[in-house]
């Protein structure tokens, strides 16, 4: 079990490299289309 | 906890076998509960959108029902509603990022946009406050037809170069889901929804949401990004053999 720090109450799982948009930047991650998923073992 | 607005009511997002467009049914007690933050400015909202469908589509091949209710998220407040400039000079000007940074990047989401069916045009893109698209989608909640606001409202801002701050032209958007176009303007001007956009933004502080897409399964764990749908049946398969 390789669960990731809780955001709040919740428990925290998928690729640490998925896209995202912040404060108004929706930047790529560099070579997210090659990067293996690091996945929680849920 | 999540918010579980308007379980007498509110707009439930059931997706099932044929999922590609969502049925919205009423009252689906048995369905998995995903609430989603994002924002209408999203870029990877929109395809997170397209590849969390595509996992709902796996998932749901023997029944199981997913419930999906999004949530307001604000990723630049500060926006003018009306911004004279391409979406390249609103990050030059508001991001100070650099214009080939931005415009490689531009590409890139683009590109993978396309891989997921979208087609984004970011030339003709009115970059816009989205506040008001956000209650707009909390109006449509009330009236049923959420699932069909957001994504009316994402194709309209990313495809077709369509205003989504303005509220005549939200107005417009709501019409064509079949929404009733002065009671939807009536709420837009009244801000009637505002403090539910409100209650969202908390929500979601209170959860740590510091990026959009976000999904929240089940109240219980939580999805950052636009993952493979292979991570989100993962998840949605974990969280329904949970709660059995």
């Amino acid at each position: 079990m390789t669960q990731k720090p809780s955001s709040g109450s919740l428990i925290i799982v998928g690729a640490d490299s998925a896209p995202s948009c912040a404060d108004g930047v929706c930047e790529t991650p560099r070579l997210i289309e090659q990067i293996e998923p690091i996945r929680a073992d849920l | 906890m999540v918010p579980r607005e308007g379980l007498n009511g509110s707009t439930r997002s059931r997706h099932g076998n044929s999922a590609t467009t969502p049925n919205v049914e009423h009252g689906v007690n048995n369905a998995l509960k995903v609430d989603i933050w994002s924002d209408i400015a999203c870029p990877w909202c929109f395809i997170g959108k397209r590849k969390f469908e595509a996992a709902v589509k796996t998932f749901a091949d023997d029944g199981k029902q997913v419930e999906i209710e999004y949530h307001s998220f604000e990723l630049s407040p500060d926006t003018p509603v009306d911004f004279d400039g391409s979406e390249v000079a609103f990050l030059v000007g508001h991001k100070h990022m650099p214009a080939e940074q931005i415009t490689q990047m531009l590409g890139q989401v683009g590109g993978i946009a396309e891989s997921v069916g979208l087609s984004y045009n970011f030339d003709t893109l009115r970059h816009t406050n989205t506040v008001k698209a956000h209650q707009l989608l909390h109006f449509a909640k009330a009236n049923g037809k959420q699932a069909e606001l957001k994504e009316r409202l994402l194709s309209a801002y990313f495809q077709e170069g369509r205003h989504v701050g303005r509220d005549e032209d939200l107005a417009d958007l709501a019409q064509d889901v079949g929404l009733d176009r002065e009671k939807a303007l009536a709420a837009l001007e009244s801000e009637e929804f505002l403090l539910a956009v409100n209650s969202d933004k908390e929500q979601g502080i209170a959860y740590g949401i510091t990026g959009v897409p976000f999904y929240v399964i089940d109240g219980k764990y939580g999805v950052s990004g636009a993952q493979d749908p292979a991570t989100f049946v993962e998840v949605l398969q974990t969280a329904w053999s949970e709660r059995a």
